[in-house]
């Protein structure tokens, strides 16, 4: 783990709201894996401002440069996309736990709405020399929230889908992948805590399913119990800090309250 | 000469620098070792520790509000078996001074923690702890208000813990009085070493649009920047009356120049808490921070600019 001054190398807009900004670390990055996030600072002159906590999407060995998605949301997400390449923000990372890979799989799935498809297109990257058939099912509101995947070429087949219909399947990427009747040996996903328990509910336990999650954080690093979330371990619950345990959970074991 | 950080507290208490990491903020102190080692600071107090363990509140437990956090945690810890068997004798190799946090719903359960914390040492070895910290400020199940703001309550747990053991207490204050100084002195009638000045204030962050609270709970601790003025006062108030009596200040020290400000007001020892979420190798910053200024100023040492705050 690491606090780092990290240069902005590059910070655009990629369709309305949604930004990628690259961070150069003079750390070796090359150990980062997906499912792993920071915590940035999003206003350099800001240090009263929590860091906020964003998927890795991508890193950059060549330019020592973690990628990183954002959309735009509140106060910091917009602060942040007023800094300039050449400006430095405090950084922490890596922080909390991978996917879980079986290499002996062959086909998975990866199912993500919203900013939930930065860390899946990172998996997607790392596994693209793996042999693996990947297909993911990538949701948004509207066509402009897809515009991720148009970031590099991913080796995966995508199956879009847009609750307005405006690209793709007319409807959320839960449905969208049952509608497919594919079958997976594992499925990773990240997105809005009601797609996640939705998918839940219909798998059923059926399928190895990994889910990044999302909570409120302060620290990052498991220190503060500011981001614990209910998990049901053999009948027996825990709060568990997404920033550290996870944000990687078996998603058959999360109780999602809100 | 360079200026000397080296801190006393009572019972023969010596810190490397005034500089503590706050209970709750620092997990056991583990957590942000890999950034900033605690041996090369004052050290940590760990998070409070309850008789059985507590699960905690719903989330969402954390709220930003301007310049603070609001957070409703509900003092989620493993217990003290937990703490005894295992997270113990884990940081005491770890080679850094820690200060355990305890929190009861009873007179009965704080002295219980005490002691049993004591009864490890005296079993197992002190390893890096150097005292006791109680967590007044959770509602007291027999009175129904906190331990803190009610005076009888106060001196029975402090007079209790003090029973228990022979080493430091800090008694932890609560900011949500309005005058602090009738807890302070009750607090040193009935035993406690120092106090802690203080824990978070009382606060709410209400969803205009549901008009219900933006947290699992109706209403939380406030922290960070937003309340360094309210914490200075009372630091300032209880030090001028009670200029023997070594004071712990927490609460809204997010550079060095607030860590400063904690001193000059009155505090002997100082706790980071929020400040470590936007910064953490805060420590070292006001560590650095600190020793320039003495530096600055031509002053020896902290205590020659303790208490110093001139207001008129
Ligand atoms: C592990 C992790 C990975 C993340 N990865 C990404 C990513 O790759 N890209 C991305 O754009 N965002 C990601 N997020 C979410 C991101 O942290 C928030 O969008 C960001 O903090 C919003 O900050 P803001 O100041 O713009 O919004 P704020 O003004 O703080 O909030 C705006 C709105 O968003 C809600 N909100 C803010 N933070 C959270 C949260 N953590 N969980 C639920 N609701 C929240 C608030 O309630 C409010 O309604 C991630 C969060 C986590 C915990
Ligand atoms: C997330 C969080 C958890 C906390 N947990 C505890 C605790 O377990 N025991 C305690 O005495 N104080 C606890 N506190 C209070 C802090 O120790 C400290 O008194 C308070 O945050 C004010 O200092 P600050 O402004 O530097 O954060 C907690 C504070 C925060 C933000
Ligand atoms: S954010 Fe502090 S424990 Fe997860």
């Amino acid at each position: 783990m690491h606090f780092e001054r990290c240069t902005v190398t590059a910070n655009e807009e990629y369709g309305p709201g949604h930004w990628v900004i690259s961070l150069r670390s003079g750390q070796d990055l090359s150990g980062i894996q997906a499912g792993e996030f920071l915590n940035l600072q999003c206003d350099p002159e800001d240090s009263w401002s929590l860091l906020r906590p964003l998927s890795i999407l991508g890193v950059d060995l060549a330019a020592n440069t973690m990628l990183v998605y954002y959309k735009h949301l509140g106060r910091m997400s917009r602060a942040l996309s007023s800094v300039q390449a050449g400006e430095a923000l405090n950084v922490l990372f890596p922080l909390g736990g991978r996917f879980p890979v079986d290499m002996s799989h062959r086909r998975i799935a990866l199912i993500g709405g919203g900013v939930g498809l930065a860390p899946l297109l990172f998996l997607a990257k790392q596994l693209e020399d793996s042999g693996m058939e990947i297909d993911a099912y990538f949701g948004g509101a509207s066509k402009p929230d897809l515009v991720l995947r148009m970031l590099e070429p991913y080796n995966c087949n995508m199956i879009l889908s847009t609750d307005d219909g405006s690209h793709g399947y007319r409807g959320n990427c839960v449905d969208c992948y049952f509608d497919s009747g594919r079958s997976h040996d594992a499925i990773y996903t990240c997105g809005p805590n009601p797609m996640m328990n939705a998918l839940k509910a219909r798998l059923d336990g059926s399928v190895p399913c990994w889910a990044s999650l999302e909570e409120y954080m302060a620290c990052g690093v498991g220190a503060c119990l500011g981001c614990a979330t209910h998990i049901d371990n053999a009948d027996k619950r825990a709060n568990e800090t997404v920033c550290k345990k996870g944000p990687v959970f078996d998603l058959s074991k999360v109780v999602f309250h809100h | 000469m360079s200026p000397s950080l080296t801190t006393t507290l009572p019972r023969g208490t010596i810190l490397k620098d005034p500089i503590l990491l706050a209970s709750g903020c620092c997990g056991y102190g583990e957590e942000y070792l890999p950034i900033v080692h605690p041996s090369t600071y004052g050290g940590v107090i760990t998070k409070a520790v309850s008789v059985t363990p507590r699960l905690g509140n719903e989330a969402p437990r954390l709220r930003e509000t301007p310049a603070g956090l609001l957070n409703c945690i509900g003092l989620q810890n493993p217990g003290v078996d937990v703490l005894l068997d295992e997270v113990l004798p884990r940081i005491n190799q770890l080679d850094y001074s820690y200060i355990v946090n305890v929190v009861g719903h009873t007179v009965e359960e704080f002295a219980e923690l005490v002691s049993r914390v004591q009864r490890h040492c005296d079993e197992q070895g002190q390893g890096g702890m150097i005292g006791f910290e109680l967590d007044l400020s959770c509602p007291n199940v027999d009175s129904g208000t906190t331990f803190a703001t009610d005076l009888d309550v106060l001196r029975a747990v402090t007079a209790a813990c003090r029973a228990e053991t022979e080493q430091l207490i800090i008694s932890k204050m609560t900011p949500n009085v309005t005058d602090m100084l009738p807890y302070a002195e009750a607090s040193r009638e009935s035993g406690a070493d120092s106090i802690t000045i203080s824990n978070t204030l009382n606060g709410i962050s209400i969803d205009i649009r549901t008009r219900k609270s933006n947290l699992g709970r109706p209403s939380a601790g406030l922290s960070g920047a937003a309340i360094l003025p309210a914490v200075l006062y009372h630091i300032w108030r209880v030090h001028k009356a009670m200029k023997d009596y070594p004071i712990v200040g927490c609460g809204g020290i997010w550079d060095a120049d607030s860590a400063i400000q904690h001193i000059l007001a009155g505090a002997t020892a100082i706790q980071l808490g929020t400040g470590l979420f936007m910064n953490p190798k805060l420590p070292i910053e006001v560590q650095q921070g600190l020793e320039r200024y003495l530096t600055e100023q031509d002053e020896p040492d902290l205590d020659s600019i303790r208490g110093t705050y001139e207001y008129c």
